[in-house]
C-alpha cells in the first residue's frame, strides 16, 4: 500500500497518522494536561503565589497534606508558585515563538520571493544572526536592560530566535517558487500577492509548524536559564527558572523547592520535542513510513 | 471549421520573430529563436517537436510567463486579440491570463496545488476574474467539473489532487482552463502523462469543448497521432526555430522538411509490420551548441556542403506551407532525396 503524500491541507491524513503514533499522543496528552494545570490550577490553589504565609514558623516546610510541595525560604507555598510560574513560563515561550515564527516567515518569504541581491543581503543578515550565540546575545541585552518586564522579555526572546525559521522558509520558497502549480496559478491570472499567500505559504506551513514546536522547547529552557540567573522573569513574579534559582541556596536542606519546577520543566521540554518529532513524521512526505 | 487559408480576418494570436533568451554561466543562450506563427479564430494549431526544441517556452511567451533568468527578447511581437501583449501592464496581463487565454499543463499532479481541493482551485479562478461570491464560485466549479465529465462532481470537488486519478486530475486542469470561457486554449502536452485509453477521451473532451465555445487552441505535442486527430495546421519546431508549417492534411501527405519526414518515419503505424521503429539519429543539441548554418544538418541524411555553410531561410511554398530547408531550391537533389527515402 502506498501512502498518499500528506500536505498541510490534508488534515485527515495527518490526524490519522498522529493518532497511530502513541509517542506523539502521549506528548500531546502531557502538554494539554500541563496547560490545563497551569491555567486552572492557580484559580483553585489554596494560597496566593506571593503570599508569605508565616515567615517565622513555615520556612522550608516539608511537603505535607497542607502544602503538597512544601514551602520556600519566604514561607510561600511551592505548589502555588510552580503553577503560577508555569503559566508565565509557557505563555512567555509560546508568545516568543509565535513572534519568532511571524518574523521568520515574513523575512524568509520576502527573501525567497525577491531573489537576487535582496535575497543575498537578507540572508547574510540571517547568517549574522545565527553566528552570534543566542544565549550570549540575550545575556548582553538583558544585562543592559535591568528589570525587564515580561512583555519585553517575550519581544527580546522572539527577536533573537527567528533566524532559523527565516532560513527554513526562504529555502523552502526557493525550491517551490517555480513549481508547476505556481506557474499554473500565474497562468490563470493569480496576482503575485495571491501566489505568495495562498499558494506558497501553505506549502511551508508544515515545516514551520515543526520548527516552531521544537523552538517552544528551546525557549522554555532559555527563559528558565535567564530567570535562574535573575535577568529573566523578575521576582516576585514566579517562573520555573527563578523558582529553581530561589531553591538552589537551600538545595541540601529543602530540595523540593528546586525539584518541583525542575521536574515540570523536564517533562514539558521532553513532551514538546516528542511532539515536534511526531509532527515531522506525520507531515513529511519524503520520508519512508515507519513500520 | 473553415479552412485557415480562406480566412482573411485578423488572427486571434500572432507571434512575430519571438525570441527567448536565458542568461547562463556560459553566456546568453536563445532557446526560442525567431518563432512566428498565427492562429485564426476557432483554429487549432499543433506545435510539434522533440523535447528541448523550445515548444513549451514558446507557449509560455504568449502569456508572458517567462521568469528570470529567462526573458522575452526585445523586438519579439505578440499580438493577442488585437492587443500587444509585450506592452501590457501587469494588471491587464493578469486579466487576460485565465480569462481570455488559459493554459493546460502536461503533468496535472504537479500543476494542481496539493493543498487545495479540486473545487477550490477552480473556484479560485472564478473569483480572481469575477466578483462572484464564494458559494457562486463553488457552484460554478462543481458545474464545470460535471461539464468535463467527472461523475458525482459535488463529491469530487471536495477531494484533493492526490485523491483523484491521473485522468481526473487532468480533467480538473481542463475545467480550470475552461471555466472563464477563454478564446484561446494553450495545451502543453495535455495527454502525455496519461494512459493511452484516457488520452483519446481527453483529446475528444478538449476538442468538443473548444468547438462548442468557438475557441482557438495551441496544441503542443510530440505525438503526430494527436496532431492528425485534433489540429487543422501544424508547425514543426527544431532547435528553437520553426522548420516547417503546413495544413495538417498536406503535411501528412507530403512532409517537406527532412526533420518532419524523419518524425513521420519514426511514427509507429497500425497495420504495417516493421521489425524496428525508425529513429532520427542523435538528439536535439542543447541551445548554445546549435550548428551555425542549418541546425538540423548534423542529423540530416540529405545534408551536403551548403547545409553547413549557409543557414536556410524559411521558404514560402504557397498554400500556407513553409519549409526551412535548402532542398526547396534544389529540385534535383530533392527528388533524389525523396527517391532515396522511398527506397528505404
Amino acid at each position: 500500500m502506498t501512502r498518499p503524500h500528506a500536505t498541510a491541507g490534508d488534515w485527515a491524513t495527518i490526524v490519522h497518522r498522529l493518532r497511530a503514533d502513541r509517542r506523539t499522543l502521549l506528548a500531546i496528552g502531557t502538554l494539554l494536561g500541563m496547560i490545563v494545570l497551569v491555567l486552572v490550577g492557580p484559580l483553585l490553589a489554596a494560597y496566593q503565589p506571593y503570599e508569605q504565609l508565616d515567615i517565622t514558623n513555615l520556612v522550608h516546610a516539608r511537603p505535607s497534606a497542607r502544602h503538597l510541595l512544601g514551602t520556600d525560604a519566604f514561607s510561600r507555598d511551592v505548589l502555588s508558585r510552580v503553577l503560577s510560574g508555569g503559566r508565565i513560563s509557557l505563555v512567555v515561550a509560546m508568545s516568543a515563538v509565535f513572534l519568532e515564527a511571524l518574523v521568520g516567515v515574513a523575512w524568509g518569504l520576502a527573501a525567497g520571493l525577491a531573489g537576487g541581491w535582496t535575497d543575498t543581503v537578507m540572508m547574510r543578515g540571517v547568517d549574522a544572526g545565527l553566528s552570534v550565540p543566542r544565549v550570549l546575545l540575550l545575556l548582553a541585552i538583558l544585562a543592559a536592560v535591568p528589570m525587564v518586564p515580561v512583555w519585553a522579555l517575550v519581544v527580546i526572546l522572539g527577536l533573537t530566535g527567528w533566524f532559523g525559521i527565516a532560513r527554513l522558509v526562504r529555502n523552502e520558497i526557493r525550491s517551490i517558487r517555480r513549481a508547476d502549480f505556481v506557474l499554473a496559478a500565474q497562468s490563470l491570472g493569480a496576482s503575485p500577492l495571491r501566489v505568495a499567500l495562498s499558494h506558497l505559504l501553505p506549502q511551508v506551513s508544515g515545516p514551520v509548524l515543526v520548527a516552531a514546536t521544537l523552538a517552544v522547547g528551546q525557549v522554555i529552557v532559555l527563559e528558565a536559564g535567564l530567570s535562574f540567573l535573575g535577568i529573566g522573569v523578575q521576582p516576585p513574579q514566579a517562573s520555573w527558572g527563578n523558582i529553581i534559582g530561589d531553591g538552589t541556596e537551600f538545595i541540601a536542606s529543602a530540595p523540593w523547592v528546586s525539584l518541583a519546577p525542575g521536574c515540570c520543566l523536564v517533562v514539558v521540554v521532553i513532551a514538546v520535542s516528542a511532539l515536534g518529532d511526531g509532527l515531522r513524521d506525520a507531515l513529511a512526505p519524503r520520508q519512508l513510513p515507519r513500520t | 471549421m473553415t479552412a485557415s487559408s480562406a480566412a482573411p480576418a485578423e488572427p486571434l494570436l500572432s507571434l512575430r520573430d519571438v525570441r527567448v533568451t536565458f542568461r547562463t554561466a556560459d553566456g546568453l543562450i536563445t532557446p526560442v529563436d525567431g518563432v512566428s506563427f498565427d492562429i485564426a479564430r476557432g483554429e487549432t494549431l499543433a506545435l510539434v517537436g522533440e523535447s528541448g526544441c523550445g515548444k513549451s517556452l514558446t507557449a509560455l511567451t504568449i502569456l508572458r510567463l517567462i521568469d528570470a533568468p529567462g526573458r522575452i527578447a526585445p523586438g519579439s511581437r505578440i499580438l493577442f486579440d488585437g492587443r500587444d501583449v509585450m506592452t501590457l501592464g501587469d494588471r491587464d496581463l493578469r486579466a487576460i491570463r485565465g480569462r481570455q487565454a488559459a493554459m493546460i499543463f502536461q503533468e496535472p499532479m504537479t500543476a494542481l496545488n496539493p493543498v487545495y481541493s479540486a473545487g477550490a482551485q477552480i473556484a479560485e479562478v472564478v473569483r480572481t476574474h469575477t466578483g462572484a461570491s464564494r458559494s457562486e464560485a463553488w457552484n460554478k466549479a462543481v458545474a464545470m467539473l460535471g461539464a468535463v465529465g467527472i461523475p458525482s462532481p459535488e463529491i469530487r470537488a471536495k477531494q484533493y489532487p492526490h485523491q483523484l486519478s491521473g485522468g481526473m486530475r487532468q480533467r480538473v486542469m481542463i475545467a480550470m482552463a475552461l471555466v472563464m470561457n477563454p478564446s484561446l486554449l494553450i495545451a502543453d502536452e495535455p495527454t502525455t502523462a496519461l494512459d493511452v485509453t484516457i488520452q483519446a477521451q481527453l483529446l475528444d473532451l478538449l476538442r468538443d469543448a473548444q468547438q462548442a465555445r468557438g475557441a482557438s487552441m495551441l496544441l503542443i505535442t510530440h505525438d503526430l497521432g494527436v496532431v492528425a486527430e485534433s489540429a487543422q495546421r501544424v508547425a514543426v519546431m527544431y532547435a528553437g526555430q520553426i522548420v516547417e508549417e503546413a495544413p495538417v492534411v498536406a503535411l501528412f501527405a507530403a512532409p517537406q522538411h527532412p526533420y518532419t519526414q524523419g518524425l513521420m518515419a519514426a511514427m509507429p503505424r497500425a497495420g504495417t509490420r516493421r521489425e524496428r521503429l525508425t529513429t532520427i539519429p542523435g538528439t536535439v543539441p542543447p541551445p548554445g551548441a546549435w550548428p551555425a548554418a542549418c541546425r538540423f544538418a548534423d542529423r540530416c541524411t540529405f545534408a551536403w556542403s551548403r547545409c553547413t555553410t549557409e543557414a536556410p531561410p524559411l521558404h514560402q511554398l504557397g498554400d500556407g506551407r513553409t519549409s526551412r530547408c535548402h532542398l526547396v531550391e534544389e529540385p534535383a537533389r530533392r527528388s533524389a532525396a525523396q527517391g532515396a527515402r522511398a527506397m528505404a
